[in-house]
């Protein structure tokens, strides 16, 4: 391989380990700082992919769409879709125990995900949608995967910075203690539920915002990008790993489990054709061995939760 | 301060507390006695909103609060302690302390992104009224533990520096002196005199009668989740019933 092939396959590795530690910072917002249990986070990537594609996309006749949106308001409407749906299930779901907030999560994200399976006028069914536009492109030419990367990490830069600043100020105060004993927090006079649905919404926000990035970065989106394992899990899998309730151990994390997931791949594609089946189940094992090994010695992740200063 | 009119509080059909009616006033010291199983807490959990009651009333400062969820009644001025210890543990002493205050317009996630000055003006602040929290319970060396390494007397100091913190007019303390030393428990029933002489009421739970004898203007006594008898210490002390109660009818 050349050395430019190997930078842009950095890039292209860079970006979508991006766009996975925008997840997981989403996630450390709602799981690391606030305590919830949401297993849904493929049902807030479908739906900020969806949003972005429909608003961004030319006029098609297989499915809604037309509206040549810019990508700014395409990454704002898709973040602003995924927390309203964090909103409506947050309503029922948390004031109940937070193994509720999980069954609901898990069942909503796969409600969603038959629901753009087979609204063919909305999303065109399997087929799904393609040639999402990508952004910038004309501008960047040959430099578009750098300047996509560029825009990944401005959109991490941001999220971080408001994720520390809100986590370090009383807000995060009060969401920090409603994980560690939500007794004591009402016992405090703190709106308990208020909270949790802020932590739950914005965390959304994020993992909308970073499923529209999703969509503009591979130009196709079909309901089977939304199986739990690929978006769900590896999620989790980044933030035990890295360390919930540390935003740059998530940040870590993600880029070691994508490493790990797209270097697997690598070397299993090595393997003769007969044992591609087995090949796949196998990465999963390798993923789960390394977080079996992370767990068992640190089991805070590699960057636990620090004290924070008063 | 505090009135409890026929507070009923069933547990599957078990009767938890019973038409339970009592009245607390200002300023005052009461504790509340009464075998294992009495409905002690669940009537304090009762008056501070974590439980529902059934039937009756409770009213705080002349206003009804039985619907009330626990976290308004706390911003209506009312403070608990739990009977175990509840720190929060991955934060530190002073961040335990910190938590409590209401009405921090850091609380509001907008303004922590963009009001930051005076968000930190107010911290600063909190952080004074914290400490010297936490120099009245003699705890500055702690300042930055996390709350999970303190040891059990100390988590209890903690809960009653939360309770202050809170600024209330009644404080509802859970067995503030179980388990802790000789010396620890003479600290607390200073900290809780101390309190009264600010102008708070304190409403307590407890076992140890000495700290019951040596601190309390009255005493209720209740019994099977009900009420049986109010008074000074020393009438508590040598009343029949109340021994009937703790020690059971048949006598050898």
């Amino acid at each position: 391989m050349t050395i430019s092939g190997l930078l842009s396959y950095l890039i292209f590795f860079l970006t979508f380990a991006g766009i996975y530690a925008i997840m997981a910072l989403g996630l450390n917002m709602q799981r690391g700082f606030a305590g919830l249990f949401n297993i849904g986070i493929a049902g807030f990537w479908a739906v900020g992919a969806y949003t972005a594609a429909i608003l961004t996309k030319s006029p098609s006749p297989n499915h809604l769409g037309g509206f040549n949106t810019p990508i700014i308001i395409s990454l704002l409407a898709a973040g602003i879709f995924s927390a309203i749906l964090a909103f409506l299930i947050g309503i029922p779901t948390l004031r109940l125990r937070e193994d509720y907030l999980g069954i609901s999560t898990i069942g909503i994200a796969e409600i969603i995900r038959l629901i753009f399976t087979n609204e063919a006028w909305l999303s065109y069914g399997v087929r799904g949608i393609s040639s999402i536009p990508k952004p910038f492109r004309d501008i960047f030419g040959q430099y578009y995967n750098l300047s996509f990367l560029a825009l990944v990490l401005i959109v991490i830069a941001i999220f971080y910075y408001l994720s520390e600043k809100g986590i370090k100020s009383p807000w995060g105060r009060v969401l920090r203690a409603i994980r560690e004993d939500e007794e004591v927090a009402k016992a405090s006079g703190k709106n308990v539920f208020r909270y949790r649905m802020e932590a739950l919404v914005f965390g959304a926000f994020m993992m909308g915002v970073g499923g529209a990035l999703y969509a503009h970065f591979t130009g196709f989106i079909s309901p089977e990008a939304f199986m739990p394992m690929q978006t769900t899990f590896i999620v989790w899998i980044m933030l035990i790993i890295g360390g919930s309730a540390n935003n740059f151990g998530v940040l870590i994390g993600a880029v070691i489990t994508w490493g790990i997931w797209t270097g697997t791949e690598t070397i299993t594609s090595m393997l003769p054709a007969q044992y591609v089946t087995q090949a796949a189940a196998f990465r999963v094992i390798l993923i789960g061995v390394f977080l079996e090994i992370i767990l068992l010695n640190m089991p805070d992740g590699l960057f636990p939760e620090r004290k924070f200063k008063a | 301060m505090l009135k409890v009119e026929n507070v009923v509080k069933e547990f599957d059909g078990f009767r938890a507390v019973d038409e339970l009616s009592f009245k607390i006033e200002k300023n005052t010291i009461t504790g509340l006695i009464g075998p294992n199983g009495a409905g002690k807490t669940t009537t304090f959990n009762i008056i501070a909103g974590a439980l529902n009651l059934d039937k009756g009333e409770v009213y705080l400062a002349d206003q009804k609060v039985n619907d009330y969820p626990a976290y308004q009644i706390a911003r209506l001025g009312l403070a608990r302690t739990f009977q175990i210890p509840r720190a929060l543990k991955k934060m530190t002493v002073i961040e335990n302390l910190m938590l409590v205050p209401n009405g921090q317009s850091g609380e509001n996630l907008f303004n922590s992104w963009f009001n930051r000055s005076r968000v930190k003006k107010e911290e600063a602040a909190n952080y004074q009224k914290a400490y010297q929290t936490l120099e009245f319970l003699e705890l500055t060396h702690l300042e930055d533990e996390l709350a999970a390494n303190l040891s059990g007397g100390q988590k209890k100091l903690l809960e009653m520096g939360r309770a202050l913190m809170a600024d209330p007019e009644l404080i509802l303390l859970d067995e503030p002196g179980a388990g802790v030393n000789p010396t620890l428990m003479n600290k607390i029933a200073e900290n809780i005199i101390k309190l009264k002489e600010r102008g708070k009421t304190i409403l307590l739970i407890e076992h140890n009668m000495d700290l019951i004898m040596n601190i309390c203007d009255k005493v209720i006594v209740m019994s099977d989740g009900r009420y049986l008898v109010e008074g000074t210490p020393a009438e508590i002390k040598s009343n029949p019933e109340v021994l009937k109660a703790y020690l059971g009818e048949k006598t050898a």
